[in-house]
């Protein structure tokens, strides 16, 4: 489903030029469960980043499905993250002026559905994540582990492919955060390809498979490796 | 997104800011605000001259006047003030003319009892024109009969009625006029705010020319008064005796129809109503400026206050065109709402003038219609680079923007 070949991301910082991601080769298959590990700063976000079609690799090569992403215009991937790709951040990035369904409504939205029909599935969604009693609450009014229930409710919300979640617990307890593990692990099940960015062993140990990012470069491993080193 | 969504959408963003929005809104109000109460002074004082040009045309009446009076100005040597005799018997000859008659216009000391005041004095037949937007609210008119016969009696306007009774039902009073005392047959009330009811119908007396001319005999015709047969036509006829009064007067600029003495107040409510547009167009002009320009950058610091906001959308899938569209009905609801407060406001002011100085407006729909439209042009245009700046950010950097 997902091919990368030499990805590669560097910044202009004045005259140097810093490289935040090597060369970076892999695939992940339809209905994978990968955790994405390294310690902070290593360039996990950006290889999200560029994953999710959110951000351009400065080189190498992106496919999503057999589609090269280079050749998408800015339209196509805002098509491509709205139908393709759901997003579940740390700090939830919830819209703070929209309830809670509204906010689930919203890829929705862009996608062109019908109100009422985006209203009944937003319903479901939050239904389903334990929070029909928190519809019409802005985020404000939600304690930490819904408002990431509500943020996993929107990004499931137009049925995307792959699921990307850049550390989902990281601003949760553990007992939440366990919780919306429970969630990942039941959406895995289903069908659903999801690639979860930690620098968490704990949570890591949810995947079934593990991408190692390291000063920008990133190596397959397993869990077992992984452990070891911790 | 739909229309309706985006502007849900654009009046939830502009509530969350209400006192903010409401200061960025001030300056397209009072531009917007301003523009409604000139055009709408502005054209009631027209439609008070049309009106009355209108109502002489419907009574078959034609009212000849020196030019003098109609251009105020030094009088020439040998200028004509008046009407002679000869000019009456002219103006008799037309074919189509029933009666010709004249009014004399004049102010004196007018007493009834104790209270005694300045008043206009009008002689006229008994189809004054004077009394074109008047009605006999108490009494009757004088009649034909009674300027024949040189009857002593008056009207008063309602507030020469309560100037000298300090009351309106004075019907059968009596009051005194150069000596001569006068009966109280009828009141009269203006029966719309016009211009020309303000200016010429404040406290007056309404009599008989005759009578008139037998207290002042001095007092010169300084109107013809002349009544057309049904089915003639009145300009033309009208024409065709001042071209005879003029040929008369051996001068081609002696007398003048008073429409034309009409339309010239009306060139001049023009003139000043073009001056004070000018005037006022320019601050509203230079308000609606600031005011966009306002709205430019009150949208450029919500753009950069939501900078993450836009990336959420960006990464839930909004094209860049979705999030122009949201910036621009943004910038748009806060000019439009600007303009439709102002044009209440404007309305506002208006019905003020109207009850405190009895003056006639109309405040224009087409105007109101189109500074709602410009008003939201302007949101249009101010909020156009706002919008394009934060559909152009990579959604990586929006996303990260702290
Ligand atoms: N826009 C940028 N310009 C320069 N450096 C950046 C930019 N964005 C991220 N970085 C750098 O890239 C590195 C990796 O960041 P990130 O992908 O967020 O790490 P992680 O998610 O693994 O903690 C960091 O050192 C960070 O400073
Ligand atoms: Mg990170």
């Amino acid at each position: 489903m997902i091919r990368v070949k030499n990805l590669q991301k560097s910044y202009q910082m004045g005259k140097e030029s810093l490289t935040i991601l090597h060369q970076a080769t892999f695939t992940i298959r339809q209905g994978e469960f990968v955790a994405v590990v390294g310690p902070s700063g290593s360039g996990k976000s950006t290889l999200m980043h560029i994953l999710g079609c959110l951000d351009r690799p400065t080189s190498g090569e992106y496919w999503f499905h057999d589609q090269d992403t280079s050749q998408l215009t800015g339209y196509e991937l805002a098509q491509l993250r709205n139908r393709k790709i759901g997003f579940v951040f740390q700090n939830f990035h919830l819209l703070p002026r929209m309830t809670a369904r509204q906010n689930v409504e919203l890829p929705m939205m862009y996608a062109g559905m019908k109100r009422a029909e985006r209203r009944k599935r937003a319903e479901d969604l939050l239904e389903t994540l334990g929070l029909s009693e928190r519809l019409h609450h802005l985020p404000n009014e939600l304690s930490g582990g819904q408002k990431q229930r509500v943020a996993i409710a929107r990004a499931l919300a137009n049925r995307p492919e792959l699921l990307l979640a850049d550390e989902p617990t990281g601003a949760l307890d553990s007992t939440t955060s366990h919780e919306i593990l429970e969630i990942f692990q039941e959406l895995h099940q289903s069908g659903v390809t999801l690639l979860i960015i930690t620098h968490d062993y704990r949570v890591a140990q949810y995947a079934k498979r593990h991408l190692f990012v390291e000063d920008g470069f990133v190596s397959e491993r397993t869990w077992e490796d992984i452990h070891e080193r911790n | 997104m739909n229309a309706t969504e985006l502007l849900t959408s654009a009046f939830l963003s502009m509530r969350a800011h209400l006192l903010r929005s409401l200061l960025t809104m001030l300056g397209i109000f009072i531009g917007v605000a301003s523009i409604i109460a000139i055009v709408a002074i502005g054209k009631g004082g027209q439609n008070a001259v049309v009106s009355t040009l209108e109502n002489n045309q419907l009574r078959q009446t034609i009212e000849i006047v020196p030019r003098e009076l109609v251009v105020p100005g030094i009088p020439q040597p040998g200028q004509i003030l008046s009407f002679s005799n000869e000019d009456f018997d002219i103006a008799r000859q037309f074919q189509g003319v029933l009666q010709v008659a004249e009014t004399l216009y004049g102010q004196a000391a007018v007493s009834a009892g104790r209270q005694s005041a300045n008043l206009m004095l009008e002689g006229g037949p008994d189809y004054l024109n004077g009394l074109a937007n008047f009605s006999v609210i108490q009494g009757r008119m004088f009649t034909n009969g009674d300027v024949l016969t040189h009857q002593n009696v008056a009207l008063l306007s309602q507030q020469a009625a309560l100037q000298l009774f300090g009351r309106e039902n004075v019907v059968g009073q009596s009051l005194v006029v150069g000596g001569q005392t006068l009966q109280v047959i009828g009141v009269t009330a203006s029966t719309e705010p016009s211009l020309l009811n303000g200016i010429l119908g404040g406290g007056a007396v309404y009599l008989p020319y005759t009578t008139l001319e037998g207290i002042f005999p001095n007092w010169t015709a300084s109107e013809m008064d002349i009544a057309v047969q049904p089915g003639v036509s009145v300009p033309e006829l009208s024409q065709r005796i001042v071209t005879a009064l003029n040929i008369h007067a051996h001068s081609a600029e002696a007398f003048e129809t008073s429409a034309g003495f009409l339309q010239g107040i009306e060139k001049l409510i023009g003139t000043i109503t073009n001056i004070l547009t000018l005037v006022i167009g320019a601050v509203a002009g230079i308000a609606l400026v600031v005011g966009g320009v306002g709205v430019m950058n009150i949208m450029l610091v919500s753009v950069t206050e939501r900078t993450q906001e836009i990336g959420i959308r960006m990464s839930l899938g909004a094209t860049k065109s979705a999030i122009v569209w949201q910036f621009l009905f943004e910038s748009m609801m806060l000019t439009a709402t600007g303009g439709l407060l102002g044009i209440v406001f404007g309305v506002l002011v208006t019905i003020i003038v109207r009850a405190a100085f009895h003056f006639p407006v109309a405040v224009s729909w087409q105007v109101s219609i189109g500074a709602f439209l410009f008003s939201a042009l302007i949101g249009l245009v101010c909020g156009l680079y706002p919008a394009l700046k934060a559909s152009r950010l990579l959604p990586v950097d929006a996303l990260r923007y702290e």
